[in-house]
């Protein structure tokens, strides 16, 4: 555990910082990036956040709490860094190419429908999917982390689960590999 | 659990497994080279992160406006010294928080916090460089705790007066606080506000204890005081370092520092203090433009990240003013808050910047924005102004804010720079 180490960037020990955000970067990122979609703008908020995380390093009471604390700050830049595009748009537009086989093509659809389908999610829905479906958070750690009530968690995560499953089930190529539906 | 869901579940998580789980080398060197040129925040204070938005405050508004504020916890700021941290003092127990309202000072422009409950008369002339703020004087703001109070004796004043040019605030505070007060029981160093300040102890002054707090900014002297009976000093302190911790400085135009962007063809103001993050490419439009990038934005942040942000983009080859128009009301904005973004030009607001014709939108908590857009000279401007930037709603920046903020912007379109940005390892 990196206590000591938050301690000492507490008190404004830059080269424990910089030891603290080696061994979160990649953590952060790849928050980031499951929230965002877009590579660019997981590197802005996970750089946001790991520079805010800095400047408000002295407010955080308990050290223990580091990793959730900045989790919810790469979650809060994601929010930010989503809410500046101002216009949520499917960017990525994944091209089909001729598949080798059926199954390619049924999967190729499936993760096609599967990240539009996504990115239809609010960011405060993307994060807990991301958060429970990808690091395996229970409702309260989400809560936790997000700092909002387990019961909004736990709602979140429904009206995003739900929303994707009725995006996915509008495709057939893509339930059939998502939902078990025969083709 | 059914099967199906199940399988959904399986495939969500595998999907997501296939995205990238290793940051880009450049995060981290991005980072370190930021590091020094972002300071770490000295005043800690527990109760002041659940403010509500609400008491975002910016000092210029010309009225007293008092709100309540809701604070939930009973943690102690702490107005700490630059380095080591101060040590914070034990939060009391047994008894509830006392909560405060917002105060804006209708004369000298700073905001504070005092005890709801508590009456206040604020000042009509101004104090000189060496005079005294006196208890019940026409130039201080002055509030009086009721006799039925937790301490009924209790007073707080607030006061400021321009000085003298290189006027130090230690000369200064002994200036004025020597002749009346005497050699101080205690005086230390701390920061108000983000700026060094003195806080100074006399164990009796006029009959007083007094905790005399001194900040100078821009010129300008601020006393915050605190005046009780001797035998309470514990609370006091408790009490007053929490008020402190919520002093701002007045944010009128005057004192604001300059900006002349040399990316997006636009010059601006922004309050002194406020930390400047030049865009460092640009913002080059695009079908289904997502937005401009963090580095392709002129940000000014606050002290309490409040933020403006100003970018700009070249029209597209052959796209008039409607055509660009057209494009930006015509994209995807399911997903963002309604009334937001309205769908049509008529939605919007019609303001003017610099004399030309402006579209505001925004405005609203569920927003976390006002903007501002304006094309002219063949680009696209869109100037946001945010309570929080850390925040992506539930706050509302002042109007009145806003508009003086949009008042210092001067539009050049013709030196614009759109030039792409040096190439880097992962762009």
């Amino acid at each position: 555990m990196h206590v000591e180490l938050v301690e000492r960037a507490k008190r404004g020990d830059r080269e424990a910082f910089s030891s603290l955000a080696a061994a979160s970067v990649d953590h952060c990122y790849a928050l980031a990036y499951r929230i965002l979609r877009d590579p660019h703008r997981a590197q802005d908020a996970t750089q946001q956040a790991l520079l805010g995380a800095w400047r408000d390093l002295p407010t955080l009471r308990d050290p223990e709490r580091f990793d959730a604390w900045l989790h919810r700050l790469v979650v809060n830049a994601c929010y930010v860094e989503a809410r500046s595009e101002r216009r949520w748009v499917a960017r990525v537009r994944v091209l089909r190419t001729e598949p080798e086989s059926p199954d390619i093509a049924r999967g190729v659809a499936a993760r096609d429908e599967l990240e539009a389908a996504f990115r239809q999610l609010t960011p405060e829905h993307r994060a807990v999917v991301v958060l429970h479906h990808h690091f395996g958070y229970q409702l309260t750690e989400i809560a936790e982390t997000l700092g909002i009530p387990a019961g909004t968690a736990r709602s979140r995560l429904h009206h995003a689960v739900r929303q994707l499953r009725l995006v996915l089930d509008a495709a057939p190529d893509a339930a059939a590999s998502i939902g078990g539906r025969p083709a | 659990m059914t099967e199906r869901q199940d399988l959904f579940d399986a495939r969500l998580a595998d999907w997501l497994e296939d995205d990238p789980d290793r940051a880009p080398d450049e995060v981290l060197r991005t980072i370190g080279a930021a590091l020094p040129s972002v300071p770490q925040r000295r005043a800690l204070s527990l109760w002041r992160g659940s403010r509500p938005a609400w008491a975002v405050r910016y000092g210029y508004v010309a009225a007293a406006v008092a709100v309540i504020a809701l604070l939930t916890s009973v943690g102690l700021a702490i107005i700490g010294g630059s380095h080591p941290g101060p040590t914070p003092s034990p939060a009391p127990t047994g008894r509830p928080a006392t909560t405060l309202a917002v105060f804006e000072s209708p004369l000298y422009g700073y905001g504070i916090d005092y005890p709801i409950g508590w009456e206040y008369q604020t000042a009509s002339e101004q104090l000189l460089p060496l005079g005294l703020p006196e208890l019940y004087g026409t130039t201080v703001d002055s509030f009086t705790s009721p006799a039925a109070g937790a301490l009924p004796n209790a007073k707080l004043i607030g006061a400021a007066a321009s000085l003298a040019e290189g006027t130090s605030l230690a000369q200064w505070t002994t200036d004025v606080e020597g002749p009346q007060c005497g050699p101080p029981a205690d005086q230390k160093s701390i920061t108000v506000a983000g700026e060094p300040a003195l806080l100074t102890t006399f164990t009796e002054c006029h009959g007083y204890f007094h905790l005399w707090a001194t900040v100078v900014r821009q010129g300008v002297g601020f006393h915050i005081v605190w005046l009780n009976f001797n035998g309470t000093e514990g609370q006091d302190r408790q009490l007053f370092d929490r008020i402190l911790a919520t002093f701002t400085f007045p944010l009128g135009i005057t004192g604001w520092t300059s900006f002349t962007s040399t990316r997006h063809g636009i010059s601006l103001s922004f309050p002194a203090g406020w930390s400047l993050q030049p865009a460092t490419e640009p913002w080059i439009w695009q079908p289904n433009d997502p937005g401009p990038a963090t580095a392709a934005q002129d940000r000014a942040i606050g002290p309490g990240n409040e933020g403006f942000i100003a970018v700009s983009q070249r029209l597209p080859d052959g796209f008039t003013p409607d055509d660009w128009w057209a494009d930006y009301l015509g994209q995807d904005t399911s997903g963002l808050p309604a009334g937001c973004f309205p769908a049509t030009r008529a939605g919007y607001e019609s303001v003017t910047v610099e004399g030309l014709p402006a579209y505001l939108h925004g405005g609203a908590a569920m927003c976390s924005f006002t903007e501002a857009i304006v094309v002219t000279g063949g680009r696209a401007y869109e100037l946001a102004a945010h309570p929080n930037v850390d925040i992506p709603a539930g706050q509302v920046i002042d109007r009145a804010v806003v508009d003086q903020w949009l008042a210092t912007v001067r539009f050049d379109p013709a030196s614009a720079d759109d030039t792409p940005a040096a190439p880097t390892t992962t762009r």
